[in-house]
């Protein structure tokens, strides 16, 4: 499992690598001398199951792309870690809220002087 | 009798005792102690507002809910069940079972809605976060460090939050999310965030997540505290909250400023964390508990 999880990542990077090109099972199997065409065939699989893979019949064979870049990714998931909703928030436990700059001035002296007072 | 003493505890519990609560000292210095009393006001309260509903549908006079029961039960069992069902009764049964139905209904809807968005969350982060010593890292300038709840919590941190600390800063602010980690938070605020899906008319319900959420923060600075310098996380935090392109609008600073700056001045060192208030909560929550179940073998 831990395996077929490290593949998918590696997978994935090789689809945003080609950009917004489709690729078939047979040019991303190029990407991995090591692993068999029905591995990848399965991981690629796995990937579209999962909503991260678009999968789109050309031909006589599947072409597969990213379904959206890393960016767009990261973006979502940092705008969830930082939403205000209760929802949202019940799902993580995120680090710090945001303040206005006087109240950090003020804390910030509070700290300077805490660390000079400090034996 | 039994009636009005479930009512009353229910309203002490439920209307009454949180607002207090929210805003009590003790609660902030010995966060675990807190958490455990907002625990024992909510499973009291709602437990007497089922009391509330049964010993209307049940008791007649002079008789205790618990006989009231026994004699339901033994009904039940010869199959006269619902012969005598007044309005009294009628109103008492709806309101018992629609407490325990909308609690355990909320509290399975919001676990199943909160697993699928832990679940869809882990599995764009199995693809797209690097690894780094004690965290996965999101390529991403905005500043932000969480833990991410479950079987095995996931500690993420962005680059934005790497590049604005310093190696001892960022060690402090992964030992508070490794204090989230260990003390489950993420399954400890989750009956509160159910109750305000439900229940958001009731007081307990409208302010309990948000001061639980605070004090977990707090019982993670805790943790981190035992092993890194309680100025450095003091400072890590003020330059988290300051920093990055996700400052929240205006409006909305009042109270998580309030938190930031409660955090901090209790890093500093002024109030340290105290045993005696656990141990007394705990002593507490026990009575608190105890009254419902007090109210039922009362005539």
């Amino acid at each position: 499992m831990a395996k077929l999880g490290e593949l998918e990542r590696q997978v994935m990077d090789v689809l945003w690598g080609a950009g917004s090109e489709t690729m078939t099972v047979r040019t991303v199997v190029a990407s991995f001398p090591d692993h068999a065409y029905t591995t990848l065939l399965t991981v690629l699989d796995r990937l579209a199951a999962k909503g991260l893979v678009h999968r789109t019949m050309v031909g006589r064979a599947y072409q597969y792309a990213a379904a959206a870049t890393r960016e767009d990714y990261t973006s979502s998931l940092l705008h969830e870690v930082l939403a205000e909703t209760t929802d949202a928030r019940a799902a993580l436990v995120r680090f710090a809220e945001t303040i206005s700059d006087e109240e950090a001035a003020h804390l910030r002296d509070a700290l300077d002087e805490a660390r000079t007072n400090r034996p | 009798m039994s009636t009005a003493l479930f009512a009353a505890l229910s309203i002490v519990c439920l209307v009454v005792a949180p607002r207090p609560l929210a805003s009590a000292n003790w609660a902030t210095r010995s966060p675990r102690a807190g958490l455990l009393a907002w625990y024992a006001l909510g499973a009291a309260g709602l437990l007497s507002l089922l009391g509330t509903g049964l010993s209307m549908a049940f008791v007649h006079h002079d008789t205790s809910l618990r006989t009231a029961m026994r004699a339901f039960l033994s009904g039940v069992c010869h199959h006269h069940l619902l012969a005598s069902l007044g309005v009294r009764e009628a109103v008492g049964l709806t309101l018992a079972t629609d407490v325990a139905l909308v609690v355990l209904g909320g509290l399975v809807t919001t676990s199943a809605s909160t697993v699928l968005r832990r679940r869809r969350h882990r599995m764009v982060l199995n693809v797209i976060s690097t690894s780094a010593p004690g965290a996965e890292v999101l390529e991403h300038p905005a500043i932000a460090a969480y833990c991410l709840p479950g079987r095995r919590p996931r500690i993420v941190v962005s680059r934005g939050t790497i590049d604005l600390l310093d190696p001892a800063e960022l060690g402090a602010v992964l030992a508070h999310e490794r204090g989230h980690a260990e003390g489950h938070h993420g399954l400890v605020l989750l009956p509160f965030a159910s109750l305000l899906q439900v229940l958001s008319f009731l007081p307990y319900a409208a302010l309990a997540p948000r001061a639980t959420a605070l004090l977990v923060e707090l019982a993670a600075d805790d943790a981190a505290a035992r092993t890194s310098d309680r100025h450095t996380l003091a400072s890590a935090l003020l330059s988290m909250a300051t920093a990055g392109t996700n400052r929240a609008p205006r409006c909305a600073l009042g109270a998580s400023e309030a938190a930031v700056g409660l955090r901090v001045h209790r890093l500093l060192g002024r109030d340290r964390p105290s045993m005696p208030h656990l141990a007394s909560s705990a002593a507490c929550s026990v009575m608190v508990l105890l009254a419902p179940l007090a109210c039922a073998v009362v005539r």
